[in-house]
């Protein structure tokens, strides 16, 4: 794995100075996206929970290091990073406590609730005014949008035109150590454990795990992985805006993964790829853009019915020579 | 003071009234069959002592602790290893993954109480059942229903239990394959740990009980021998229907 990561890495680092920059924004879009969809994957094809809840994760960890970067003197890209991701963490280990408590659709009711409530929070401007009027002038001006400035990356401000091909080698090393992470993870006892829960939560009790509390464990660590995705996407786009805590972003997640197969460790990158590549196609159609996606989505579930990583391990198998496949 | 020990049981399924009053012991290092035609409370008496089933009322004793109210996971870790009617292996997870939870929760258990995890699992796991040694690539999924059955109770031996709850070991098992079970069971007990199977073949279990409890209807209408069960004429007649 620790080879599979450093190839990735060498291949991925160079595209800062290969890429037109549209396209290396593209490319970091794509790479965030998979990290959102990666941490998915944890808690919905592993544990078999699915959430419509993680956009708050993805968002609040955003909105609060944004919030704290207004509001205090901080600008540092690693302190708006931690503590974004220790805020959505901490929220994570309570909606997670509630949530894991309800099973299969009563869990996805609950997560979707809470991701509602968090989002009418930010969308009647009640979050806004925990900071007083300077806050409420905020929303008032961007709709409940916060906007970032370029944080300082290891104390070094970055200029305007070096700082997206800077931001993409943290973009990429966040990709990597989450996709170890998770490989870790997933390979792990407690990842047999949550598949264990999945296939059959009453025989998983039963064999000794503790079905609850791991179900927990995969939400807190499934919404870590969101949030840190949502943390770079914040820095990324400087901004961001209530569509991202909206449970249509929990669904988009969950169609990414479902598109490349949630249960494949390379499902929920090649579903991330496929997902922002059929988006971009559909920008081509500017007043039928949604319908354009619906239709190339509907295109995609009957070229992929298993998944992307089937059909990609699939043909892979048939080009491998000896295994009788046609070249 | 037996090992399992359960005392005027009522479970219910849904509003159905199923175990009525029921009582059975089991003794260390003993083997103890529930006979009883199909709907007749077996499986229920064993999902009612793994804690897959809330007991009404009664008590269920074991290894001199009241685990009635105690959720299954933690039946499990105190040591009791079960193997469900329908095997109950995890399709998804290969063979070797199956067990490796076990283990592992075995050596988790073993550190939270300070002591060197047991080494010899799979060693005595492969003296019952070495047939698992050649399985342990394959997925839950591709196991014939034999197969599957070995699998189960390896990996609920895995557990280091005290003793085994088996529902239905023998169903739906060539001869041949009952044969190789009875063997099993028989070198489980020599591991030193008691076993209680639920038996719907009155003759399959007296081949292996100690002891046997025969359950119609929700109640236990026998309790001894397993000779003597097989001399009891209404025991007999009831149990074949």
């Amino acid at each position: 794995m620790v080879l599979v990561a450093a190839a990735t890495a060498a291949v991925l680092l160079p595209m800062s100075s290969v890429l037109a920059p549209y396209s290396l924004i593209l490319l970091c879009e794509v790479l965030v996206f998979a990290i959102a969809c990666m941490g998915m994957k944890l808690v919905f094809g592993t544990a078999g929970l699915l959430s419509f809840g993680h956009a708050t994760f993805f968002a609040v960890s955003a909105y609060a290091g944004a919030f704290l970067c207004r509001f205090t003197p901080v600008d540092s890209f690693e302190v708006y990073l931690i503590f974004g991701l220790s805020f959505s963490v901490l929220l994570a280990i309570a909606l997670g406590f509630l949530c894991v408590r309800a099973t299969r659709i009563h869990f996805t009711i609950l997560t979707l609730a809470f991701c509602q409530i968090v989002y009418s929070l930010f969308i009647n401007g009640a979050v806004f005014d925990l900071f007083g009027g300077e806050g409420r002038a905020i929303y008032y001006v961007t709709e409940g949008s916060m906007y970032l400035p370029r944080l300082t990356l290891l104390g070094v401000q970055v200029g305007p035109h070096a700082f997206i091909p800077v931001f993409y080698n943290v973009i990429v090393v966040g990709f990597v150590a989450a996709a170890v992470l998770l490989w870790r993870i997933d390979g792990s006892p407690f990842g047999l454990a949550l598949r264990a829960i999945r296939d059959n939560e009453v025989r998983a009790a039963a064999v000794g795990i503790r079905v609850r509390r791991y179900r927990w464990y995969a939400f807190i660590l499934s919404g870590a992985f969101v949030a840190l995705a949502g943390s770079l996407y914040g820095q990324l786009n400087r901004q961001i805006t209530p569509d991202q805590l909206d449970w249509l972003f929990s669904a988009k997640l969950v169609l990414a993964v479902v598109l490349g197969g949630s249960r494949q460790f390379l499902g929920p990158i090649l579903g991330a790829v496929l997902f922002v590549g059929l988006e971009e196609v559909a920008l081509g159609w500017i007043v039928y853009h949604n319908a354009m996606l619906g239709v190339l989505l509907i295109a995609a579930v009957f070229l992929f019915p298993t998944g992307l990583a089937r059909a990609v391990a699939a043909v892979v198998a048939r080009l491998r020579p000896g295994t009788g496949g046609g070249r | 003071m037996p090992l399992l020990d359960i005392s005027g049981v009522n479970t219910f399924r849904a509003s159905a009234h199923v175990l009525r009053d029921v009582s059975l012991s089991v003794n260390d290092r003993e083997v103890v069959c529930l006979v009883g035609r199909n709907g007749a409370g077996k499986t229920t008496t064993i999902e009612s002592i793994m804690g897959l089933l809330p007991v009404k009322s009664g008590t269920i004793r074991f290894q001199d602790q009241d685990i009635t109210g105690l959720p299954a996971h933690l039946r499990a870790r105190l040591g009791i290893g079960y193997s469900p009617e329908d095997s109950g292996i995890f399709p998804d997870l290969t063979v070797a993954e199956n067990l490796m939870i076990s283990e592992w929760l075995v050596a988790e258990k073993a550190k939270d109480a300070g002591e060197a995890a047991v080494a010899d699992t799979e060693a005595r796991i492969y003296s019952v059942f070495p047939e698992v040694r050649s399985l342990t690539s394959r997925r839950g999924l591709n196991l014939s229903g034999g197969q599957k059955k070995m699998v189960a109770v390896a990996r609920a031996m895995a557990l280091l239990p005290s003793l085994l709850l088996l529902d239905e070991a023998f169903e739906g098992l060539a001869p041949v394959v009952v044969n190789r079970f009875r063997d099993a069971v028989n070198k489980i007990k020599d591991l030193g740990i008691s076993i209680l199977i639920a038996e719907s073949n009155v003759v399959t279990a007296s081949a292996v009980a100690d002891r046997l409890y025969a359950i119609d209807r929700g109640e236990i209408i026998f309790h001894g021998r397993p000779d003597e069960a097989l001399k009891n004429t209404e025991v007999m007649r009831t149990l074949r229907g």
